[in-house]
């Protein structure tokens, strides 16, 4: 008696000092329950198919203007912006970087419209977007970027991050300046982008994405990304190749 | 009594570690990615660059003819492989899926050129391929592939795996017949690949290749290919993203 009660003290010690110490494990495969709003899913949304898009909606393409909750731009990035809608309005991918097979890039690519894997270890935690086979990874060994990695920037950036309790706190930085923050809104090559990602509840991933331009942005933007995980029963939780250069190939 | 309950756990504690397979995750370099001889350099190997090609060494255009430890081709595959070796004679990139910004494929995906990132836990380990972002999941829940999946193949194949022993066993089926064993090497649509992959030393990783393909291949063909883990610290355990199809935007 005397010797279960000390083991299971000890066990309880041990089983309190694990959970304390070990972070979430967001591996898995994941869809975003709302790849294109700016809104944090709630538990209490209600049910079945989205309301119809209403014709005051604004277009792909920018021809009904910019909303509200976009990131706002300086003069010179609006600018910038209008030119990209022309060739859009015009039907032209010159700026489309997904229709050219090219990585979604940072933050945009968080969207995961098609599905989002998300293998974890101690060291490192990889997020692959099924759209494009991009690859993003953030180093969680306390590692800083090289100058070489700062003065080659990639679409994906280059990540950092750290746990603060059950959250995983991110800094993104060596950003391509010719990606865009969402939609086409473009950016600078000063853009960095802030994540703080947790389980809102179990198989519910939240991504609190903050971004900063001081060139293209009159002020920081904040958008809001929730995933919904996969279940191995309904067979949903394999992600497919996605190849897009097969496109590319038959095209020409 | 509270000897024997440490006893017990430490028995235990034994039997887990028994039961804990290798962690493969990491940053590789391949030893050997055009060459078919195991375990790396040997010990006492000449250091320094290696030697000149000779005129006698076949090219990779298939010009020279192939070697004796290439696949062994039925008739109908062998003139396959002299129709797809007059057209790279000819500069063209046609059937080069690398050139097109496409997935390798498996098993030729395995040589890494580039370098390899291993992340895996429980349920799966993926190797991601640096040349042409190419993502490849083995599944080691114990699922199979569903019938969908069997219809509708892919670059990387549909793999899975278990663990015996310390050797990672994995199988691979549902593999597109549009790519190559090695080289430039055809294979049907009844390919399929096995692999026995272990840490032949800490920090050394085998993989033991074997190639089934009863319509291409006279006899099963074998393989090893040997990586070497990239040391934190040096620069060299960061991949850096291949955008591959950025060039075929230059090239527009």
């Amino acid at each position: 008696m005397k010797v279960n009660t000390i083991l299971l003290g000890m066990l309880a010690g041990v089983a309190a000092l694990h959970a304390q110490s070990t972070p979430p494990d967001f591996s898995g495969v994941y869809y975003p329950l709302n790849p294109f709003g700016r809104f944090a899913a709630t538990t209490s949304a209600p049910k079945g198919p989205p309301p119809r898009p209403t014709a005051s909606a604004p277009l792909s393409d920018g021809s009904r203007g910019r909303t509200p909750d976009e990131p706002s731009l300086t003069p010179e990035y609006l600018a910038k912006w209008q030119t990209i809608s022309k060739t859009r309005i015009a039907g032209s991918p010159e700026y489309d970087l997904t229709a050219k097979c090219l990585p979604p890039g940072m933050p945009a690519m968080m969207s995961m419209a098609y599905g989002m894997e998300v293998m974890q270890n101690k060291d490192k935690i990889t997020f692959f977007s099924e759209l494009n086979d991009a690859l993003r990874r953030v180093y969680l060994d306390g590692r800083k970027p090289s100058q070489k990695v700062l003065d080659d920037p990639t679409y994906a950036g280059y990540s950092m991050g750290h746990w603060e309790g059950d959250t995983l706190v991110v800094e993104t930085v060596a950003l391509r300046d010719n990606t865009f923050i969402e939609g086409f809104t473009p950016h600078s090559d000063q853009m960095t982008v802030h994540e703080r990602i947790r389980l809102l509840e179990p198989g519910l991933l939240e991504d609190r994405i903050t971004v900063t331009d001081p060139k293209a942005l009159t002020k920081s933007w904040e958008t809001v990304k929730t995933y919904r995980k996969a279940s191995r029963e309904k067979g949903t939780d394999e992600l497919r190749e996605f190849a897009c250069a097969e496109g590319l190939g038959e095209a020409k | 009594m509270r000897a024997a309950a440490l006893v017990l756990g430490l028995a235990i504690a034994a039997a887990l570690g028994a039961e804990t397979p290798p962690d493969f995750s990491g940053v590789y370099y391949p030893v050997n990615p055009f060459g078919r001889f195991a375990g790396g350099p040997k010990a006492g190997a000449p250091q320094g660059p290696p030697p000149k090609p000779t005129a006698s060494a076949p090219l990779a255009d298939g010009s020279t003819g192939r070697r004796p430890d290439e696949p062994s081709l039925t008739p109908e595959y062998l003139a396959k492989w002299q129709m797809i070796s007059k057209t790279l004679i000819a500069g063209s990139s046609q059937y080069d899926p690398i050139a097109r910004c496409l997935p390798p494929g498996m098993p030729a995906v395995m040589s890494m050129f580039y370098g390899m990132e291993v992340m895996q836990n429980k349920d799966k380990i993926t190797f991601f391929s640096e040349l042409n972002d190419a993502m490849r999941r083995v599944y080691l829940d114990g699922r199979k592939p569903s019938q969908k999946v069997l219809d509708d193949p892919t670059y990387a194949g549909y793999s899975t795996g278990h663990w015996e022993g310390d050797t990672l066993v994995v199988d691979t089926v549902a593999l597109r017949d549009d790519t190559f064993i090695e080289g430039f090497t055809p294979h049907s649509d009844a390919m399929t690949v096995k692999e026995r992959i272990r840490l032949t030393e800490p920090g050394l990783l085998e993989d033991r290749i074997t190639v089934t393909d009863p319509k291409a291949l006279t006899k099963a063909w074998e393989t090893v290919k040997t990586y070497r883990k990239a040391k934190p610290g040096t620069g060299t355990d960061e991949l850096r993203e291949f955008a591959c199809a950025e060039g075929i935007a230059d090239a527009k």
